[in-house]
């Protein structure tokens, strides 16, 4: 089987641990607030029925907030990972 | 029930499958690599892939299967809108960085470059056959039930229709086809 070349021209990347790392803890983070949601969901959902914010419930409050979370997670993944790439491989470059 | 068809509508769908035709065929002369293919050459920017994401995520099967799920089984079913979410955080920070390492534009690409073996390929191609049948299913029903009130054709007609449609999207320019359409 023949298969195709790379999808990607990359050097060699220093910041690959630090990127591993950071997504690693950001996921845990995530996983451990969702794992509130549903446990909140599972063992007492009437709690999912009191209004906590601008006369919403908990249930749209925190279902809502997990998609934000996401997104704002995201970026700073982003922005860390992008900043770290830029430190460490300019210096890579600039040793040479 | 039975629908007529507006000629207004009907207008505008073939309008707008022509013109889909027309920039997959334009993409498709341009796509000759796989990473034309796979990846649209790495040329589209990232706001335009982000929209591109955000438009496959609101598709019919998005609508119409949320929707349907809050609709018969109240609050259980919104709780898919919010699952289905996590699934990208698991891509962003989990899956994305080690496959563009690998140099790899899918997933089953990347267990054949890491394990090599038969058994790896078998269970990712059913498993990619069983996720793409149970999306594709609810998609089609809802491209259909779509049609049917906007043109007046059966049921099963808007299905076959929009499919080969999407086939033929998909098959000729793959990603940039996609992104854009």
């Amino acid at each position: 089987m023949g298969g195709h070349g790379p999808s990607t021209d990359w050097g060699e990347d220093k910041a690959i641990g630090f990127k591993t790392t950071l997504g690693l803890w950001l996921f845990l983070l995530y996983v451990l607030v969702y794992i509130g949601f549903i446990w909140i969901n599972v063992a007492s959902p009437e709690t999912m029925e009191v209004k906590v914010f601008a006369g919403q419930n908990l249930a749209v409050v925190y279902g809502f907030g997990l998609i934000a979370l996401a997104f704002v997670m995201g970026i700073i993944y982003d922005i860390l990972c992008t900043n770290k790439e830029d430190e460490l491989n300019e210096k890579e470059d600039s040793d040479k | 029930m039975i629908y007529n068809a507006s000629p207004f509508a009907v207008a505008i769908f073939v309008a707008f499958v022509l013109a889909v035709l027309w920039m997959s065929s334009f993409f498709a002369k341009k796509t000759t690599t796989s990473k034309g293919y796979y990846a649209a050459g790495g040329d589209i920017h990232w706001g335009v892939n982000g929209i591109a994401f955000a438009g496959d995520y609101l598709s019919a099967a998005s609508f119409l299967g949320i929707c349907g799920m809050i609709a018969f089984s109240g609050y259980d079913g919104f709780l898919y809108s919010i699952g289905y979410l996590a699934g990208w955080v698991v891509a962003l920070f989990i899956v994305a960085e080690p496959m563009k390492r690998l140099g790899k534009y899918t997933f089953t690409d990347a267990l054949n470059n890491k394990y090599n073996s038969r058994g790896i390929h078998l269970t990712a191609a059913i498993s990619t056959l069983i996720v793409s049948l149970c999306y594709l299913v609810p998609q089609m029903v809802g491209a259909g039930s779509l049609v049917t009130p906007l043109l007046g054709m059966p049921h099963y007609v808007g299905v076959i229709l929009v499919g080969a449609i999407v086939i033929f999207i998909v098959a000729t320019a793959g990603m940039a086809s996609t992104t854009y359409v």
